[in-house]
């Protein structure tokens, strides 16, 4: 397949705590293409819309109750997710949680490679840290660490800088950015905030609630080096306004591209 | 709203009014009473506590059935726990039975085993695993693992096993609930292990306790008390200790 995901069709209901099923995604059909060079695509979807079930599924943590999901043969089953919150071991250090879930698996990453990967990342110095020690930005970076080990092509994020200040933000921007490149990563990330997606994505589909389906894409041609000059330039006000447009004549909704 | 060293000020003053009370009307004013004994009365016990009633080997006895069987129930518990899948109906069933023992005083069934097996160490041992393991269960039961549910899913997208999942992050995220939860309850045990003792009128400070009272021997109940207490005291201590190097992220 010369596609990374194809998606058809894809429906997922839930119990509820009253007994009653509620659907959460309902036929949704959704194509990513394989950038050769790695890419990061966007998500972008209001809360509560079910990007989580989505990034859930493609990851195989969640099943689906009918569907198709097909993916590029370079992707292995191994389909790392960095979820919204923390998801690192407190009792661990830094490198121990890094490796600990490799280690387990009877699998094993040189020295070489896990130092060049924790540099990658800006983990250097950090390795004998607790996460208790370090900030947020930190602790998605050994997430992040945690994933690249397993040298899977795709990783999948969901909303996870949604707490973060600008700077931090920034920091973990130009990180994924360079990590990309550098190791052709194939990246889908969901998000609430226009701006985000903007300067870090190559393709952005927009995914409506209730019910869930993708109603819009756009490739992202523009290559923004630096946020603040981003914000400023026409293109993104354009792709921005183009964006808020989607969502206002398909869902009746407005989003915010957050810059705090 | 009084800081730390005042308030050990004020309790350093409040034990020294009472020594001082208890001396004055106990030494010199109602010697000899039968309410309470004078501190050189309960000294001398002491001695009859270690001579006359055995206190250290009974001290082992009680002491050996709280302790060991804590260990004995969390190594089990967390040896079993991984396995015990959640999604299975049989083990869903079987683990509503514990909660039937929630209702009823522990020292009721300790009663019928004390009628069945009578004298054995090891009943008493099985009586202590019993109610830590109601304590355990309760914390697992009250335990949100929505709190967690994040690291999980992350886990599990590295393709790690169910039984990895609640060996290596779901019981380590209990671990330092069920250990503050013993250490809240840790007198609790003592209590009613030592009224399991008294029942059973076989070994430990329950026995004494019982002997003391057939003999009408205030001194030892009291100095019993006080040296019980002080044990206590040093468990409760110690078991923070541990709770802190151990579960240190807590």
């Amino acid at each position: 397949m010369t596609d990374l995901i194809v998606i058809k069709d894809l429906t997922k209901t839930f119990n509820q705590q009253n007994g009653v099923r509620k659907t959460i995604l309902k036929n949704l059909s959704l194509t990513i293409p394989f950038y050769e060079n790695g890419n990061i695509t966007s998500i972008i979807a209001p809360s509560g819309a079910g990007k989580s079930t989505l990034l859930k599924i493609i990851s195989g943590i969640e099943k689906y109750d009918s569907g198709n999901l097909d993916f590029h043969n370079s992707v292995l089953k191994i389909k790392p997710f960095i979820p919204q919150s923390n998801s690192i071991l407190p009792w661990l250090s830094v490198k121990e949680n890094i490796t600990h879930w490799l280690k387990l698996k009877n699998e094993k990453v040189s020295d070489d490679k896990l130092n060049q990967i924790i540099g990658d990342v800006g983990l250097t110095n950090y390795e004998n840290y607790y996460p208790q020690n370090i900030n947020s930005g930190f602790q998605f970076r050994i997430a992040f660490a945690r994933a690249l080990v397993f040298t899977s092509k795709i990783i999948l994020i969901d909303s996870a800088f949604n707490n973060f200040d600008l700077d931090t933000r920034n920091e973990i921007y130009t990180m994924l950015k360079f990590v990309v490149d550098k190791y052709r990563l194939q990246i889908i990330l969901t998000t609430t905030n226009i701006m985000e997606a903007i300067y870090l994505s190559g393709k952005i589909y927009l995914m409506s609630k209730n019910p869930a389906e993708i109603f819009f894409e756009l490739k992202n041609e523009n290559k923004f080096n630096e946020l603040q000059t981003m914000v400023t330039s026409e293109s993104f006000k354009f792709i921005s306004q183009q964006i808020q447009t989607e969502f206002q004549t398909h869902s009746g909704i407005t989003l915010i591209h957050y810059l705090d | 709203m009084l800081d730390k060293p005042d308030k050990r000020k004020i309790n350093f003053y409040l034990i020294i009014i009472f020594l001082f009370f208890w001396i004055i009307l106990t030494e010199l004013l109602f010697n000899g009473n039968s309410i309470f004994p004078s501190p050189s009365l309960i000294i001398l016990s002491l001695q009859d506590l270690f001579s006359s009633y055995d206190f250290l080997l009974n001290l082992i006895s009680s002491v050996s059935a709280i302790y060991i069987s804590i260990f004995i129930t969390i190594l089990i518990i967390k040896i079993k726990y991984p396995f015990i899948n959640n999604n299975s109906r049989i083990i869903n069933y079987l683990m509503q039975i514990p909660k039937f023992f929630f209702i009823v005083p522990e020292i009721l069934i300790g009663t019928l085993l004390i009628y069945w097996f009578r004298d054995s160490y090891f009943i008493k041992l099985f009586y202590a695993v019993f109610i830590i393991s109601i304590f355990i269960y309760q914390t697992i039961l009250k335990y949100d693992l929505s709190k967690i549910a994040d690291k999980i899913d992350a886990v599990k997208s590295l393709s790690v096993t169910e039984e990895m999942v609640r060996k290596k992050i779901t019981w380590k995220f209990m671990e330092p609930e069920i250990f503050k939860n013993l250490i809240d309850n840790h007198v609790y045990l003592w209590s009613t292990v030592i009224a399991f003792e008294f029942i059973q009128n076989s070994d430990g400070i329950g026995f004494i306790l019982r002997s003391s009272l057939e003999f009408n021997d205030l001194a030892v109940i009291i100095s019993l008390i006080i040296l019980i207490a002080i044990i206590v005291y040093a468990a409760e201590k110690l078991l923070k200790f541990i709770n802190d190097k151990y579960f240190f992220w807590n």
